[in-house]
């Protein structure tokens, strides 16, 4: 193969990784701004997903949109009685991606279209249905009980996304899919978290097959424990936070008669941050990920990668903020394959409760014989998302 | 010390309301109050909108009444608003809950709700929320006569400011919003409100009113006060003469000797009980105003905002 078909290959592998990629997640840089946890406005406790009445009803219409004089507008009544409740997320995209050498690609992208039903059983006791584009799904039974202003604990049982790291809304960032978190990554299991200010703690244990399989053929389950704390300084609002996740993936299969012994034990471990001041918030994670397959020569084949995220936002007015991000990754870190770096420039406006609309552009430089294909590719992005 | 302040106050009124007329403002024609379907919308909104700060059952103690430290939600329950045109100890009338409701309180998690619901269904809301008190009832709206508010006085003098400011050290405002408004006075951080919760005196440079920004709002604040919380009226008791202020309260060594000098000499230059009393009813109702409006001009002029402000401030927060 030529160079440049490598590059066109590599290409288009990036921006099918890319496509399949669906959103839908919340927003930590309001939890941070406003200093609350995700749960204040979202059902699921660890964020994204459908909001509740006060996100839908009070944050959504009152705290986000642009506030126009005598603007008139009406939040849609989407719930019936007091048990059910309805909600959706709409992404469209508009991509325009221009690598270095090669063809790019201008394309429309439906990049996530969610509904979401909430039942309320009884008071604490809440079923959550998500159906999400390109067959993806979440299903979620959720215990909440408050014990205090400041104490309260849940239990979650269903298929849904491990808990792991800021939680950022954006798929296709490197601390997202790199390290595993794309969105069809939803698992199945069981997990536990209190709330006993300023501390999250959770704690889930899971198949941890992601895709498509149900059961889980290996002996190993999914560990995932995550801690937060957030908490306030005078105007300024702090947190921080670790998470840590290991699972035994791969089978010990037969094939052709021959045993081979497909598993490895995969970790990953991060640290997150952010402080947010007014109208600035800055947001940081950085995670280590270590496969090592089961098999004989254990000590050579161990590999490491790093990701890491930066963002810093300015809020111009209410309804207008602007966006920087810096990704930093090392796909592999003994090899010394090589490393890319991401910049993201952009804006994000809501002109109207229910609407947000987004512009971004992107640049990716690459050092390495591994990112060389990516190195120098720039992308242009306009987004509609419609929720409620 | 807010007892203290209290009896003070209760003092200077009842001396004042003496000479002045009864103050009988023209009632703005009651709404119609809405129909059976509108009061069902008006629970339905309540509790879809309100009921996560306010509580299901109006006593501020919804799961979202804690989330971001500021103020708690109002507790309906006690039938204590804070806003009002009407005088302190009254109840408000729905006017002034229409107009909370839609401006929302700035500086507080409450949001303003004038763009997101029609009027008909903030007044379906406002009459949902009095059936939490038993006092409104009891108290018909026709016997809590809001206060009138007199047109603004074009904007203050220098020589205006200077007077305002000397009131605002002899009717002790000082004491609790601060020799230079920063809501520091010497007795801030002693006061507590109605449900025995610590509270802040306003940091009045910081130009955020919880009852809107405009001199009506302000004078409106000043005259009637902000019941639940220990902030005075003043609607009575600014109408007294030199005897009433010559005791400048148990703070008063606090004061920077050369402010409490000008302040003594100033209480001197002020007319006498005797000769407010010879005024007419007309006359005595306008120097009562005059001096509502100085302190409301004062009060306005210590607004200002640093850079640090602006940067620090979040321009979504209410
Ligand atoms: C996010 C929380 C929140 C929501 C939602 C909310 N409020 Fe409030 N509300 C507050 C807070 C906090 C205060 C008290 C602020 C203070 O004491 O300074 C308050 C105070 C009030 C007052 C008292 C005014 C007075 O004169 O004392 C009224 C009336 C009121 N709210 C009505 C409503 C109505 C009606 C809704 C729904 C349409 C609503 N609120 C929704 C937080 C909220
Ligand atoms: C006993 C203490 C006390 C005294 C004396 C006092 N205030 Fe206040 N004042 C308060 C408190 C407490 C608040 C805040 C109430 C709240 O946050 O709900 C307040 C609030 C205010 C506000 C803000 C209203 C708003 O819309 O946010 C103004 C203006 C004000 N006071 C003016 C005055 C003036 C003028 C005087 C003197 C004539 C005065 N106060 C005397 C305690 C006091």
């Amino acid at each position: 193969m030529t160079r440049l078909a490598h590059a066109v290959a590599a290409t288009l592998a990036f921006i099918v990784v890319s496509l399949f990629a669906l959103p839908a997640w919340s927003l930590p840089r309001f939890a941070l701004r406003e200093g609350v946890p995700c749960s204040t406005c979202h059902v699921n406790p660890s964020g994204g997903g459908m909001r509740n009445a006060y996100g839908r009803y009070v944050y959504g219409p009152t705290r986000l949109p642009l506030g126009f004089p005598g603007s008139r507008e009406r939040a849609p009544q989407l719930d019936l009685g007091d048990t059910l409740a309805f909600g959706a997320d709409a992404r469209t995209a508009y991509i325009d991606q221009r690598p270095k050498t090669g063809e790019g690609l201008r394309t429309f992208f439906q990049m996530q279209a969610d509904l979401y039903v909430a039942a309320r059983v009884f008071d604490g006791l809440t079923l959550y249905y998500d159906q999400g584009a390109y067959g993806s799904f979440e299903a979620i039974a959720l215990y909440q009980k408050p014990l205090t202003d400041w104490a309260s604990v849940y239990v979650k049982a269903g298929r849904f996304m491990p808990t792991y790291g800021l939680r950022l809304e954006n798929h296709n960032l490197w601390i997202r899919q790199d390290i595993g978190y794309g969105p069809r990554d939803k698992e199945q299991g069981v997990e536990v978290g209190a709330q006993i200010a300023p501390f999250l703690v959770q704690v889930g244990l899971l198949n941890g097959v992601p895709g498509e399989r149900q059961l889980d053929d290996n002996k190993g389950k999914a560990f995932v424990a995550r801690v937060e704390a957030l908490g306030r300084l005078g105007p300024l609002r702090l947190m921080f936070g670790g998470s840590y996740y290991r699972n035994q993936t791969g089978v010990k299969s037969d094939a052709s008669g021959k045993t081979v012994d497909g598993r490895s034990n995969l970790w990953r471990a991060g640290l997150f941050g952010g402080a947010s001041l007014g109208r600035f918030t800055y947001l940081a994670e950085a995670d280590l990920v270590r496969l090592e397959p089961f098999s004989a020569n254990k000590t050579d084949s161990k590999s490491y990668s790093f990701q890491s995220h930066q963002e810093l936002d300015v809020l111009v007015v209410r309804g207008l903020e602007l966006t920087f991000n810096f990704e930093y990754r090392e796909p592999d870190l003994d090899t010394k394959s090589g490393s890319m770096r991401r910049v993201a420039l952009g804006f994000e406006v809501y002109p109207m409760p229910n609407l947000e609309l987004k512009a971004l552009y992107r640049h990716v430089w690459g050092k390495g014989p591994a990112s060389r294909s990516l190195d120098g590719l720039s992308e242009y992005i306009a987004m509609a998302h419609v929720f409620f | 010390m807010r007892i203290e302040w209290m009896v003070a106050a209760a003092t200077l009124s009842s001396a004042a309301a003496a000479m002045l007329p009864a103050c009988s403002t023209p009632q703005p024609a009651s709404p119609s109050s809405p129909s059976g379907a509108e009061a069902s919308d008006g629970k339905r909104l309540y509790e879809q909108r309100c009921a996560t700060c306010h509580g299901i059952h109006g006593d501020g103690r919804g799961p979202t009444a804690h989330v971001y430290g500021s103020p708690a939600p109002r507790d309906f329950t006690r039938g204590l608003y804070e806003f009002r045109t009407t005088d302190a100890g009254k109840l408000p009338v729905r006017a002034d809950l229409v107009r909370t409701i839609g401006q929302g309180i700035p500086g507080t998690t409450m949001p303003a709700w004038r763009s997101l619901l029609s009027p008909r269904e903030i007044e379906a809301i406002a009459q949902y929320i009095e059936s939490f008190s038993p006092r409104f009832a009891a108290e018909p709206e026709s016997a809590r006569a809001p206060i009138a508010i007199p047109p603004e006085p074009p904007p203050p003098s220098a020589t205006d400011l200077e007077v305002g400011r000397m009131f605002y050290f002899t009717f002790r405002c000082w004491e609790c919003h601060g020799v230079y408004g920063e809501g520091d006075g010497p007795a801030a951080a002693t006061l507590a409100d109605e449900w025995k919760r610590p509270i802040r005196p306003a940091d009045l440079t910081r130009g955020v009113y919880k009852s809107g920004a405009t001199g009506a709002d302000l004078y409106r604040t000043i005259a009637t006060g902000l019941d639940g919380t220990p902030m005075p009226t003043f609607r009575l008791a600014v109408v007294v003469g030199k005897e009433g202020l010559a005791d400048l309260g148990k703070h008063i060594d606090k004061l920077d000797p050369a402010i409490r000098a000008k302040v003594t000499a100033f209480v001197q230059t002020l007319p006498t009980d005797e000769q407010i009393f010879a005024l007419s009813d007309p006359d005595r109702a306008k120097f009562g105003e005059r001096r509502l409006w100085l302190l409301t001009g004062y009060v306005k002029s210590l607004a200002h905002r640093g850079v640090f402000d602006w940067l620090s401030h979040d321009p979504s927060a209410p």
